[in-house]
């Protein structure tokens, strides 16, 4: 230790220690998720499995009700992205570009639904959906993820739209383009960056949200992570590993996929006043 | 017979007459009538009037704010105006948005799309008119050489500098062979070099093309470099429309007088208004001498400028005035800064009103 703190200098030595920490503090409990996930006999205080194996994951698989909240997953955070960006994209433009009265208050109010605590919200809306019948269905799964994502789907884009210089806009409708044409072939491609990271927190938020999709969902619509609850439950730590890793997969391919558009820029420019 | 043939000269002379006044009225390309677009209760353009004729430069000239831009956006389509008509080619375009007119406009900048080639910016707009491929081919790489840009077709905007990038964007309003091509200070970003050359290039790209433009600016010698017509404006309304020599020598108006030009005030007689003198036609004599000319004044030299073949002297005439004189370098004796000098005028400039 004495060699290495020499070999290095004061400084590099404890900047390597803090990485260290940092290292085990931040990435130690998904090591642990992922040996876990492949283990094939664990005792509970151990940190290594005794043996390795599929026997997890085969149990997971095989699972019909588990399988089929995977795919409820995908295709629940698919159509809450499309429906997301197909209402907040408009509202994101229109802050971005008109000066309409109220223009801060309109934007503002996106916070409302991420500033009260969610159960209290979630509750509200159970008692509305129960008297027009969207308790327990698919539709009132997807408006509860919504409503949740809004504010990402509106700021993020607006603060996009808003760095599209209008005489880029102005030039497409003077050579013959129409708005729509000029949103879809201009506007939107040089805005891609914002809209791409909101998408992304979108689908992730979804494939990730618990608690208003237990209330509302249940029992009919079963998502990865209200399963989730039922395995860390019911069976060993073992099984519930598996399926986190399982829910860690679009993440990840989601995030390296569209790295190149993670930029904080684009974030920080939706959340500028 | 010499009756005869002096009758029928004059029934051609006639003729021809005749035959010019309806090339006149051929000739013109873009009427406004009565336009009116204001913004708020002072801001904006009120009761414009003008006429652009075929194969012309008109530039809008004014300091910012005298509505200059606004009245070509609006021939453009960007500015929905309370009143008025705008007529192109005999056509009323006035309720037409600006996909629909058939005219070019070129911004001051950020005119491309960067997420486009070159090649992609020319092609959007003939895409949409349904031009076939091979055409759009041969129509973009003419368009780009009228331009001097060929072989820039795969290069992105962003590799391009300021002054090239606005080249691209008057190629690609003209590859739509616009009737009319509007021309929102173009240059005004790019450094003074690049400005003065692009101004050349302009006036090559006009008469090779035979275009007729409308050019927006608020640098009064652009606007004598390039101009056939000038549209001074102020406050709103145009003050005179003249030529570049016209307004020069013969403003109707004192803020044409002054805004064109550099213009020297030289106080008057009792009871009379301060007299407007050209610093080409200020006369300096040496102090002893006088100098010849109506009335005579007396100043203190403060500066003298080489300006190649003349020198600009700046004389101070009193508390914080001064006025400047070109002088041909033979005409100067050994002045010296500090120097007392008598300067007369030979030539003033008269307005009709204030």
């Amino acid at each position: 230790m004495k060699r290495l703190y020499y070999l290095l200098g004061k400084n590099k030595f404890w900047e390597y220690i803090l990485f260290a920490v940092f290292i085990l503090v931040f990435y130690g409990p998904l090591v642990n998720m992922l040996t876990l996930s492949f283990a094939g006999k664990y005792n509970y205080p151990d940190v290594v499995p005794k043996t390795y194996g599929l026997k997890w994951w085969q149990f997971i698989l095989s699972n019909k009700n588990l399988v089929s909240s995977i795919t409820q997953s995908l295709i629940l955070a698919i159509v809450v992205t499309a429906l997301s960006l197909l209402i907040c994209l408009p509202a994101a433009y229109a802050i971005a570009r008109f000066q309409f009265k109220g223009r801060t208050l309109v934007r503002l109010s996106f916070l409302l639904t991420n500033a009260f605590p969610k159960m209290g919200i979630y509750t509200a809306m159970a008692v509305v959906f129960y008297k027009i019948h969207l308790m327990g269905t698919f539709t009132g799964v997807v408006l509860v993820h919504i409503v949740n994502t809004m504010m990402f789907m509106v700021w993020i884009p607006s603060g996009s739209f808003a760095n599209v210089h209008i005489q880029q806009e102005e030039s497409a409708r003077d050579v013959g383009a129409g708005p729509i044409r000029t949103f879809f072939h201009i506007t939107m491609p040089l805005a891609w960056p914002g809209i791409i990271v909101a998408s992304l927190y979108t689908f992730l938020g979804s494939m990730e949200e618990a608690q208003g999709s237990l209330l509302i969902g249940l029992p009919n619509v079963h998502t990865m992570p209200s399963e989730l609850y039922g395995i860390i439950m019911s069976y060993a730590d073992t099984a519930g590993s598996v399926f986190a890793v399982i829910l860690l997969i679009p993440a990840l391919i989601l995030l390296i996929v569209f790295r190149k558009y993670l930029s904080g820029e684009a974030m920080s420019k939706g959340f500028r006043m | 017979m010499t009756e005869i043939t002096e009758l029928s000269d004059g029934i051609r002379g006639l003729l021809h007459a005749v035959e010019r006044v309806d090339e006149m009225e051929d000739s013109i390309k873009l009427e406004i009538k009565n336009l009116t677009k204001m913004f708020n209760d002072h801001e904006g353009v009120h009761d414009i009037n003008l006429t652009v004729h075929n194969g012309e430069l008109l530039t809008l000239l004014g300091p910012s704010g005298c509505g200059k831009t606004t009245i070509l956006r609006a021939i453009g389509g960007f500015n929905k105006i309370q009143s008025g008509e705008i007529i192109l080619d005999g056509k009323d375009i006035t309720a037409l948005p600006p996909e629909k007119r058939p005219t070019g406009m070129v911004f001051q900048s950020y005119n491309l799309w960067p997420h486009m080639t070159i090649y992609e910016n020319m092609e959007f707009g003939l895409k949409l008119r349904k031009t076939g491929k091979a055409e759009r081919r041969s129509m973009i790489e003419s368009m780009l050489k009228l331009v001097r840009m060929d072989g820039s077709e795969k290069k992105y905007p962003g590799q391009l500098s300021g002054g090239q990038q606005q080249r691209v964007a008057i190629a690609r309003a003209l590859v739509l062979k616009p009737s009319l091509l509007l021309l929102d200070e173009p240059f005004s970003a790019l450094d003074a070099k690049i400005r003065a050359a692009m101004r050349d290039e302009l006036k090559r790209i006009q008469q090779e093309a035979g275009l007729t433009i409308v050019f927006v600016t608020h640098d009064q010698e652009e606007a004598m470099a390039l101009s056939d017509r000038i549209a001074v404006m102020s406050r709103g309304i145009i003050q005179q429309i003249d030529t570049p020599t016209e307004l020069y020598d013969h403003p109707q108006k004192e803020f044409v007088a002054r805004f064109i030009g550099d213009m020297n005030e030289l106080e008057g007689g009792t009871g009379e208004k301060a007299i407007l003198v050209r610093p080409e036609d200020i006369t300096l004599r040496p102090d002893e001498e006088k100098a010849p000319g109506a009335l005579t004044y007396q100043g203190r030299i403060i500066d003298i400028m080489m300006l190649g073949h003349y020198l600009k002297v700046i004389i101070s005439t009193g508390k914080d005035k001064e006025i400047s004189a070109f002088v041909k370098r033979e005409e100067v004796g050994d002045w010296t800064p500090g120097e007392t000098i008598a300067y007369s005028w030979r030539k003033r400039v008269t307005t009709i009103e204030g």
